[in-house]
């Protein structure tokens, strides 16, 4: 390796926001020992680069923000520099597919300003979930792929039809056949359906439905799962800006723990309530209850990915029985995301426990906010 | 308010001497332009009275000509408002998301079914200005269709249904806002076949199908 | 082959071919737009098509719609060998209840199965005879595909079909109809097709007239579609000497004043001898005028612009305007023959095709118009132009004046109302040659004061004879060439006595515009025409080496007007004093 692409390799991680503090200050170490053994240029350049490790070092504070993450979804619907990759061209005046190339830096320096900035910022996944889809540079080889609501990665986005539609130019971008013989709006379709839960898409994309087949493929076939009413009268109808496979994710977990406690109890209700400003679906699974105190409150493994994963997507809240030692202790409140809830170069507060009163909940409640517009 | 603007006064005249009963409920107009406003403010300008829906005639020659319907329809889609253009060279009715274009002779024959539906339910439904009075044919066609893609073109109509609550929720879901009792009626027969295949499923939709015709 | 047509690649698409056996999955999308994207098999091609291709649009069918254009293209292709496998999701009986068309199942080759995997792989075709193209209209025929009901879409329509049917038989290319992807208008061409006879020959004898026009022919196309601009371009593409100008393709943007303003700018600068002028020119408006035909754009660019009436006529009165429609109500006809249209050339109208072959009568029949036009453009525009020349010549409200304009009116009429024979012709010379009498009995240029004195009036007075004297001689009694000069005798006295006409015309001939002798002039002819036909014996004028025709009447109508404008205008005194004595 020469000089220029240690250079290069060094400005890379110096610059790259990914890194944790920890990791940066391993890495400032890690430079200055290296350094020191190489003469002459490399010297002047250690000068520098300890100066722009000494800049990022400067902590990055960011604030859970599901209402930050509306602004940021509604782009794709609201916003002329955005709402082309997902919606139909006014066939009145000729597709610039050239034009939304150009503007690609300035549009990806909108999204970043929105993950990558101190204050609300939306969750990193989300964001590359939908830079994956419309970064016209990923890679048409070996694409950084995006996820679908049946959970599969897709290695299709709009790099997959510039070349298409150039060939073709009188065909609507949403009906040119890719390689897989599928017409792009299959995948336009798609893509929507995981940033919001919308009711002009396939009835299987809507979110009662959605809600539907997760919770019924995902539990164990001997699970008793009923659906209040309500779930159904409202979730059938609901359009919303939302990170859906956040949404997907998040039940898998529930799911998984659900299973793992299938010995307390089979029995599973969901109910969905409708606030002024904001959806609750309550996931309850009767007769269980939490042990363990300490987990709650130093999240770990599955939890504390959970956190990481409904950052901005919705708000978190457990609430259930506590038995500790085979007792009764009353019950939990576990506010795992709220409006209070922070993150500091990708570390999350811990969550608020709260022990309520002696009182019986009658099992352990999953409780997802989802804030409308 | 349902609002239709015509440029042919003679067709335009005729025709709400025909609805007359309907004054309440449909307003025939004109675009009036005024000197130094954009059209399209113009043209909003004019539906003052709660707009329910709007059909414009396709061909409306603008005197400003670079105002065009594109524009007009965009804003009145973003407020939830239907527009429908007609025109004499469309063919038949076709509806596509929030773009909605009828024959023009269609749609003044459908619409004493479409302003009597509203007087009735209250509220506007798209599908009697399209269909007229085969509109509840069309929505029944479509069940079918929806069903059968979901349910038989790909299936081998031989093979057992293999996740049956599904289908009975596709089947609810399909059904509930126009053709409940027919979801019922489905539903309860299914439910009287243990182990049911796609062929079961298909005969038991188009024996009800027929008996609510 | 067998081909799929699929309007979801979310439901079907290639990688599912060999599921569906078949060959391939296109899409419907595309081939809706543009049926030459369908494949060009030479052997036996099936084609499975859903019959429905939008489930919010059920009961449009647009597959069932697909499946009848797409057997129909290749009919019109000559490709005989298609069978189409409609795929339906419900059953058939329903499906023919449902659809518009239900006979379309009775059509060899048309089948009907139910939407489904299984059953289209194991679906096979049983062996059938195929059918010859005559077979095929029948069919067609029986399908009973629907004219559109609006006035707006039959007229868009006849437009497009005729145009459709005139550049097929003259081999024209010509362009996309806008009406492509209409059922109906898919359907008549069809049908045209499997009826057509491509015999070059028919054109043949057209091609041959059409080249054969005159030398100079100026022919004006006034028509809003510009398919018809395209047409009349490839029709008189060889016809070296005719001159063609097209205007009207921006009408649809313009207001009526607009259009005739454009229209009237056009004329004077071309200055056609024919011009063909579409009924309609607006075609929104001039559907709105309801039972009012007056107000159509074409009566009144007609009426107004072209033609006027014999009291008040426009500047193209001689034009010969055809007039360019498919009203076939005799009430429009006959309003059009009153405004003063001169010939009518029919559009032919898809609800009178019967499949007998009328394009090779209609469009003879308008070349023959044409042909018929100019001759009368030819002698009508000059004789209207120097009728209106004359009229502003004269002082206004003398007799003169009176008369010629009265003339002009009864000219006018007889022209536009009659063929121009012999007889009429006739008429039409008596009738000018009476305003040379007229001229006589004027004061402002002749006055015979007394027996022997006559008079005429240059710029003077200026006398031109007294008694035993004259400033005028012939040879001979029978010479009729007068020159000037000095003659003290007294032949004149009897002219004088008799207030001939022929005495005045010589005088002011040779004294008001200075010519030197009366021969230098038509009038001598002139006279002698007028005398054949007011006395029926033509000696002397074969004695001239002339006999009285179509063609000469023409001739010297026109030099008599010319001859009276050369007396009546002013600037052209070139006046000689006469020489009374020696």
């Amino acid at each position: 390796m020469n000089n220029q692409n240690e250079i290069n390799l060094i400005n890379f991680f110096t610059r790259n926001k990914g890194l944790t503090r920890a990791q940066q200050a391993r890495f400032a170490k890690l430079m200055a020992r290296d350094c020191t053994d190489v003469g002459g240029n490399l010297n002047k350049n250690k000068e520098n680069n300890e100066e722009t490790v000494k800049m990022n070092l400067k902590r990055i504070r960011q604030s859970h923000s599901p209402k930050k993450m509306i602004d940021f979804l509604s782009l794709f619907s609201r916003d002329d520099r955005f709402k082309w990759f997902t919606h139909k061209w006014d066939m009145s005046v000729p597709f610039d597919i050239e034009g939304m190339i150009k503007n690609l830096q300035t549009s990806k320096a909108i999204l970043n300003d929105m993950a990558y900035n101190d204050g609300p910022a939306i969750n990193k996944k989300t964001y590359n979930q939908v830079w994956n889809f419309i970064n016209f540079e990923n890679n048409e080889e070996k694409p950084f792929p995006w996820t679908n609501t049946d959970s599969k990665s897709i290695h299709i986005g709009w790099y997959s039809v510039v070349d298409l539609s150039k060939d073709t130019p009188d065909t609507p971008i949403e009906n040119l056949v890719l390689s897989d013989g599928h017409q792009f709006k299959d995948y336009i379709r798609m893509f929507k359906s995981t940033i919001e839960f919308r009711t002009d898409l396939r009835d299987d994309d809507r979110f009662s439905e959605l809600i539907w087949n997760k919770l019924t493929t995902r539990l164990p076939k001997d699970f008793d799962i009923n659906f209040d009413p309500q779930f159904d009268e409202i979730g059938y109808d609901l359009n919303i800006y939302c990170d859906v496979i956040g949404i997907l994710t998040a039940l898998d977990t529930f799911c998984d723990w659900m299973t793992k406690h299938k010995s307390i109890s089979s029995n599973v209700d969901i109910d969905l309530i409708a606030e002024e400003d904001s959806y609750i679906l309550e996931i309850t699974q009767r007769g269980s209850y939490f042990n363990n105190i300490g987990k709650l409150e130093r999240p770990s493994g599955d939890f504390k990915e959970l956190r990481e994963r409904l950052f901005s997507v919705c708000d978190l809240t457990l609430e259930g029985d506590y038995i500790e030692d085979g007792k009764m202790r009353g019950s939990l409140v576990v506010k795992a995301l709220d409006e209070n809830t922070m993150s500091e170069d990708g570390l999350l507060t811990p969550p608020n426990v709260v022990k309520e009163s002696d009182e019986k909940k009658g099992g352990v409640r999953y409780k997802l906010r989802i804030y409308k517009r | 308010m349902v609002y239709i603007f015509d440029d042919r006064a003679y067709r335009r005249e005729e025709n709400h001497e025909r609805l007359k009963k309907y004054t309440d409920l449909i307003r025939f107009e004109t675009v009036k332009t005024v000197p130094n406003k954009p059209t399209a403010e113009c043209v909003f300008d004019m539906v003052i009275e709660s707009p329910e829906c709007i059909i414009f005639h396709k061909s409306y020659v603008f005197a400003d000509n670079t105002v065009d319907f594109e524009s007009i329809r965009a804003v009145f889609i973003s407020f939830g408002v239907p527009i429908v253009i007609f025109s004499g060279g469309t063919e038949g009715a076709n509806r596509k998301e929030n773009e909605i274009d009828i024959n023009a002779d269609l749609m003044y024959e459908n619409l004493p079914y479409f302003l009597e539906d509203l007087r009735i339910n209250g509220k506007i439904n798209i599908n009697v200005l399209l269909w007229g009075e085969r509109h509840k044919l069309n929505a029944l066609l479509e069940f079918e269709n929806r069903i059968a893609e979901i349910c038989f073109i790909n299936h081998d109509l031989q093979a057992f249904i293999e996740n049956v609550p599904k289908i009975r929720r596709t089947i609810e879901n399909l059904t509930k806002k126009e053709f409940k009792e027919l979801g019922e009626l489905i539903l309860t027969d299914l439910d009287k076949i243990g182990e049911p295949t796609w062929l079961d499923l298909r005969n038991i939709v188009e024996s009800n199908i027929k008996k609510i015709k | 082959m067998r081909y799929l047509i699929t309007y979801s690649t979310d439901l079907i698409r290639q990688e599912h071919a060999d599921e569906w056996r078949v060959d391939a999955v296109l899409m419907s999308d595309s081939l809706k737009n543009d049926l030459s994207q369908l494949p060009k098999d030479e052997g036996d091609i099936v084609f499975f098509i859903p019959t429905i291709l939008d489930i919010y649009n059920s009961l449009s069918y647009q597959g069932a719609n697909l499946a009848l254009r797409i057997l129909m293209y290749y009919l019109r292709e000559g490709n005989f060998k298609v069978d189409i496998v409609l795929m339906g999701n419900e059953n058939e009986t329903n499906f023919l209840l449902n659809y518009d068309y239900p006979n379309i199942l009775k059509i060899p080759g048309i089948y009907y199965v139910r939407f489904n995997k299984h059953i289209v792989a194991n679906f096979t075709l049983s062996s059938r005879t195929k059918i010859n193209p005559k077979e095929y209209k029948n069919y067609l025929d029986l399908i009973g595909l629907k004219m559109p009901s609006s006035f707006n879409s039959t007229h868009s329509l006849t437009n497009e079909w005729c145009l459709y049917k005139w550049n097929s038989f003259m081999g024209f290319e010509g362009g996309t109809s806008s009406l492509n992807g209409l059922l109906y208008f898919e359907y008549l061409i069809t049908i045209e097709k499997l009826n057509k006879n491509n015999d070059k020959k028919l054109t043949e004898g057209l091609k041959e007239k059409i080249t054969n026009l005159p030398e100079g022919t100026r022919i004006l196309i006034i028509d809003d579609n510009e398919g018809w601009h395209r047409f009349f371009y490839n029709f008189f593409r060889e016809a070296h000497s005719v001159a063609v100008r097209y205007i009207g393709k921006d009408f649809y943007k313009l207001q009526y004043e607009d259009i005739e303003k454009s229209i009237r700018d056009e004329v004077d600068k071309f200055n056609p001898q024919i011009i063909i002028l579409d009924f309609r020119l607006m075609e929104d408006k001039d559907t709105d005028m309801g039972r009012d035909m007056k107000n159509v754009s074409g009566y009144r660019i007609l009426s107004k612009v072209l033609k006027g009436n014999y009291r008040d006529p426009q500047s193209s009165f001689g034009r010969q305007v055809l007039i360019f429609t498919a009203t076939s109500r005799i009430e429009n006809i006959l309003m059009l023959k009153a405004g003063n249209a001169d010939g009518f050339i029919l559009k032919e109208k898809p609800e009178n095709y019967n499949g007998k072959e009328i394009t090779k009568d209609v469009i003879s029949h308008m070349v023959t118009d044409i042909q018929k036009g100019l001759e009368r453009a030819n002698f009508l525009i000059p004789l209207n132009d120097k009728l209106e020349n004359l009229i502003n010549l004269v002082v206004p409200a003398t007799d003169l004046a009176v008369y010629i304009i009265s003339v002009s009116q009864a000219i006018r009429q007889l022209t536009q109302n009659n063929k121009l024979d012999i007889d009429i012709l006739k008429l039409l010379y008596l009738n000018i040659f009476n305003i040379f009498e007229e001229l006589k009995r004027d004061s402002n240029f002749v006055d015979y004061t007394n027996q022997f004195t006559l008079v005429v009036k240059g710029r003077n007075i200026l006398t031109i004879s007294g008694k035993s004297k004259c400033a005028m001689y012939s040879k001979s009694d029978d010479d009729w060439n007068y020159k000037r000069g000095y003659t003290p005798s007294s032949r004149h006295e009897k002219f004088c006595k008799d207030q001939s006409l022929n005495f005045a015309i010589c005088a002011l001939v040779l004294f008001r515009l200075g010519y030197e002798e009366v021969d230098d002039t038509d009038w001598n002819i002139i006279r002698l025409i007028r005398n054949t036909i007011a006395h029926g014996n033509s000696v002397k004028l074969n004695e001239k080496g002339l006999t009285l025709s179509v063609e000469l009447l023409q001739d010297y109508i026109i030099k008599m007007l010319n001859l009276l404008i050369l007396l009546i205008d002013p600037r052209n005194i070139n006046e000689i004093t006469p020489q009374l004595s020696n």
